[in-house]
């Protein structure tokens, strides 16, 4: 009796075994699947600024998923204005939406004219205005 | 992660049942021991994984289950070798969880790591330094690498392993920012190395020391992108190798037996010989928790508990280990590649290297794949120092995955072709090793199990019981007692012993005990199906069966008594059959104590452990005469006077006893007459002789169950050296009409339903001489009165020392089966060697 019982006991430690590895294994595939989709071509709308200073006429296209606006020409988006801070607001991409994020800047950011005190959405034709500037958002 | 616990609770089940398995009794108490350690693993990775949940959610998810595994793994495995290590190690590894939950508490850890890496580089070589001056080895002997503090020993290697990792990360963060060019950025850590090396070295711990190399180039590499490094590391290495070689001891010693793996099998290579035939003995699916034998191994708790692992969970549980150490150092090299900090992307390649190198090391010398380095196997080895540090390293792959912020995936990830091609090649390297695990396990699994240097036969026969031998009437001569494990050899007849043999744990097994062993071991004349199950089931052989001898006991003790304190053998054999009847070799030993004895018996001159009858090979001397005279017989038969035929020799010179009487063949013969013999071989064709030297098996080395000496290829007929068995086996085909019988000493075996199968004869009978001529020369040497035949010799041996042989055979008057007897006597007694001849035939003076 008892020698198969561990018989069947020490197949039963194998078989453990493997399940534990093979769940290990799997998750790990599953998760490079997932991994690799994610980094496949670009996974988020393109979001496109211009300001007032550009009058229009020199849109700029991004492709990151994160753009600093500022008067810090190291920005992703320089505004050379006075009334704009050296690192004035961040435009990211995360839970599908982009969204705006004041940091603490001198003169504040408005979006469509309320004022921007935690992360908000930003949606194609929104008009944002840092300090005396505009900046109208395109989202494709 | 409860896949994981249930494995361990089933680890632990086995390990309770296995010794009613092996001792195959229900009363034995069973362990419950081990479960201190279960219940303790459990605890710790329970509140480990809560704690993790919830301090740092976005970790690594497949880190801490691994880690779980492997730990489990290994701490019921030194439960099963050592419980008291077990214990020890249950103790640690509940010291090592509660420091990783104080890392958890304060997860700044890392920054001071950081920041004040030159001080942590500095601490660890002091400690490490220390032990020249306080070191100790726990073990009593070797080298000197641990520390003790409060009476626990630690060994200061293990954390220096970590902070260099620590220093070497710190130091590359740094100077990244700064963009230091050429070989002024790396040689502070150059000298911070050849320093740590330095000390190890010269402390004799070279597996730690190769480690630090290693690591270190493969930072460098990954980290420095010197490309210099994949072709300098190799010829630095075969440079420090042939360096270590011919100055350090132990390095020659681990190379030499890495090469040459079957050169010593007893000393340099021994550990690994074993740690080989463990992992053949566990096969596909092992011998079972609590079966095996993985404790022959030496160090099988710490360095070669992945051969222990393999032999009681098979190549599947090897193999599972090293799967969980792939994608251990899969996922560290992931998160490396993952960091965004540069400090933290260094820690975590050196962390991936570390436990990547450190099983490569010791799960290659476990195999004999790559030379033996004393190291640890992470996690899985005995050793508090090692298993502490391991969960730091754990820690802090833990903590800094927590860092890598999920948002940070979507960017495409930092490309890190370095590390990606060093993580395949560490992960290569253990693919490679499951590949020779499953070589070992399967297909060579035969080779190494059979070979001489497993003991465990050894084991076998303490937990079943061994065949008994008996004689042809069913007298048992050797058989078994004691109860499973602890079942010995009883020898009921000692006179015996060098017949049968002997079978010891430390010397080995000789004689029957050797020849017959696959039938007394019951591994033969079972049904497979039998042996298989029994194997699968119990890792065991089944019961021995009994074989029977042709010896017959009341010959035997004639030819001991009679023999008695003189040096000699005698055989007694049916002439037709080739049955050995009686076959003595004296001095005898006394297997109850051979080991106690046996200095004393494998030095003695007298040589008692050998069994002359098959072994010893004595000049035959004129012992030949009747056999050089079948080559004559007509000329003998031509002159009945010898005198007529060998006018110019003394032929009276060199006989045992001056011939008295008439001058006859009979009496030159008989009595032994040297000079006679030689007379007449010189006037034979030497053509002639030799055929009848092969004719008579004196060429030829007889088939028997028991050792037989080697030929002598000596074919200069008065030079020639005989054992009295193949003497036995000539004078058998002058008593039963010319034909050289086959010897046989094994009749049969009893089979598991009690039936006695005869075993068949090994040789074959061939015929020596035609019929005729045999039965001419036995008349001749016809005893007056007597139903016999019988020659006397004397000769001495190259050492001057006497020999007397006395051969005899029985005449077609004698009623009942043809027998021949031989005795030689290591002293010139032919007195002796007749009375003792004719005793064992069974007639009158």
């Amino acid at each position: 009796m008892n020698p198969i019982l561990v018989f069947l006991l020490r197949l039963l430690l194998l078989l453990l075994a493997y399940s534990f590895v093979g769940w290990i294994a799997f998750s790990i595939f599953t998760d490079l699947r997932q991994g690799s989709a994610k980094s496949g071509p670009v996974s988020f709308p393109l979001i496109t600024l211009s300001s007032e200073l550009d009058e229009g006429s020199n849109p700029k296209q991004f492709s990151m998923s994160q753009v600093t606006i500022g008067r810090d020409p190291a920005s992703d988006y320089p505004v050379d204005h006075p009334t704009i801070s050296l690192r004035h607001c961040r435009l990211s991409f995360h839970n599908k939406q982009w969204w705006a994020e004041d940091l603490e800047s001198t003169n504040g950011s408005y979006l469509n004219n309320s004022q921007i005190d935690s992360p908000t959405v930003l949606t194609d034709g929104d008009e944002m205005r840092l300090g005396e500037i505009c900046i109208k958002i395109h989202i494709n | 992660m409860i896949i994981a616990g249930l494995a361990i609770v089933a680890y632990g089940v086995i390990q309770t049942l296995a010794p009613s398995v092996r001792y195959q009794s229900t009363t034995l108490p069973l362990p419950f021991d081990h479960w201190i350690g279960v219940i303790v693993w459990l605890v710790v990775f329970t509140f480990l994984h809560r704690q993790v949940s919830k301090k740092i959610p976005g970790r690594d998810p497949f880190l801490l289950p691994i880690v779980a595994f492997l730990t489990g793994m290994g701490l019921m495995m030194i439960w099963r070798l050592y419980p008291t290590m077990g214990l020890r190690q249950t103790i640690w590894m509940a010291i090592a969880g509660l420091m990783v939950w104080l890392g958890l508490q304060f997860p700044v850890f890392l920054t001071y790591l950081h920041r004040y890496k030159y001080i942590w580089l500095l601490l660890g070589l002091i400690l490490t330094a220390m032990t020249f001056i306080f070191g100790e080895n726990p073990a009593g002997v070797g080298p000197a690498l641990w520390l003790q503090i409060f009476g626990i020993h630690f060994q200061p290697s293990e954390p220096l392993k970590l902070l260099l990792v620590v220093y070497l990360a710190g130091f590359f963060a740094d100077r990244m920012t700064l963009r230091v060019k050429g070989l002024q950025a790396i040689l502070p850590t150059f000298v911070a190395i050849g320093l740590a090396l330095a000390l190890l070295v010269s402390q004799k711990d070279l597996g730690s020391a190769i480690i630090f190399l290693f690591i270190y180039l493969a930072m460098l590499y990954i980290i420095n992108g010197n490309r210099w490094i994949l072709w300098a590391a190799p010829l630095a290495l075969i440079f420090a190798a042939v360096l270590g070689y011919f100055f350090i001891d132990v390095v020659q010693v681990r190379l030499t037996a890495w090469m040459q793996p079957f050169g010593d099998t007893q000393g340099i290579s021994y550990q690994v010989i074993q740690a080989m035939i463990a992992v053949a003995e566990g096969g596909v699916i092992g011998t079972g928790v609590g079966l095996g034998s993985p404790g022959l191994i030496p160090v099988s708790v710490s360095d070669f508990i992945y051969a222990a692992i393999a032999e009681e969970t098979g190549f599947l549980g090897a193999m599972a280990v090293i799967l969980l150490f792939i994608f251990l150092i899969y996922r560290a090299s992931r998160i490396a590649r993952n960091a965004t900090e540069p400090f933290q992307r260094n820690m975590a390649i050196g962390l991936a290297m570390y436990f990547g190198i450190q099983s490569i090391l010791i799960i290659g010398g476990n195999i004999g794949l790559l030379p033996l380095t004393g190291v640890t196997l992470p996690f899985v080895s005995y050793g508090g120092s090692s298993l502490v540090i391991s969960f730091m390293a754990l820690l802090i792959l833990l903590t800094i995955s927590n860092a890598v912020p999920d948002e940070q995936e979507i960017e495409r990830p930092v490309r890190s072709p370095r590390l990606a091609f060093v993580s395949i090649v560490l992960i290569g390297v253990l693919t490679l090793e499951i590949i020779v695990t499953s070589l070992f396990s399967f297909w060579f699994r035969t080779d190494l199990v059979e070979r001489t240097e497993n003991p465990r036969w050894v084991i076998a026969d303490r937990f079943v019981k061994r065949g008994d031998i008996l004689e042809r009437n069913n007298s048992v001569l050797t058989t078994t007692s004691g109860s499973s494990g602890e079942i010995t050899r009883e020898v009921n007849y000692n006179e015996l012993s060098p017949i049968l043999g002997y079978t010891s744990a430390i010397y080995g097994q000789t004689g029957i005990e050797a020849a017959m062993y696959p039938y007394l071991r019951g591994l033969e004349g079972y049904p497979e199906t039998t042996t298989l199950l029994r194997d699968i089931l119990y890792n065991q052989p089944p019961e021995g069966l009994n074989i029977r001898l042709t010896l017959d006991l009341f010959n035997q003790s004639i030819a001991d008594d009679t023999l008695a304190n003189s040096s000699g053998s005698a055989i007694l054999m049916n002439a037709e059959t080739g049955e050995i009847l009686a076959m003595a070799s004296h001095p005898y030993f006394n297997p109850a104590s051979l080991d106690e004895d046996w200095d004393t018996l494998s030095n003695d001159e007298a040589a008692p452990l050998i069994n002359r009858a098959t072994q010893g090979l004595y000049p035959a001397g004129a012992a030949l005469f009747p056999f050089v005279a079948t080559t004559q017989l007509t000329a003998i038969t031509a002159n009945s006077n010898p005198d007529d035929l060998l006018s110019s020799i003394q032929l009276f010179a060199n006989c045992v006893e001056y011939p008295y009487g008439e001058l006859t063949w009979q009496s030159l013969m008989i009595n032994g007459c040297q000079n006679a013999m030689e007379g007449l071989i010189e006037i034979t064709n030497a053509d002639e002789i030799t055929a009848m030297i092969q004719n008579f098996g004196f060429t030829t080395a007889p088939a028997l169950n028991l050792p037989v000496a080697e030929v002598d290829p000596q074919t200069e007929v008065t030079e020639l050296t005989l054992s009295p068995l193949q003497m036995a086996l000539a004078a058998s085909a002058l008593t039963h009409e010319g034909t050289l019988p086959a010897p046989r000493i094994v009749n049969g075996y009893q089979d598991p339903d009690d039936v006695w199968v005869t075993l068949p004869k090994l040789g074959v009978d061939s015929q020596a001489v035609d019929p005729a001529t045999a039965s001419r020369i036995t008349e001749l040497l016809k005893v007056e009165g007597a139903s016999r035949w019988q020659i006397t010799a004397t000769t001495v041996t190259a050492q001057n020392e006497p020999i007397t042989w006395f051969i005899a055979g029985t005449t077609s008057e004698w009623v009942g089966q043809p027998l021949v007897v031989v005795v030689v006597l290591e002293e010139d007694n032919p007195e002796k060697a007749e009375t003792i001849g004719i005793a064992l035939l069974g007639q009158r003076k």
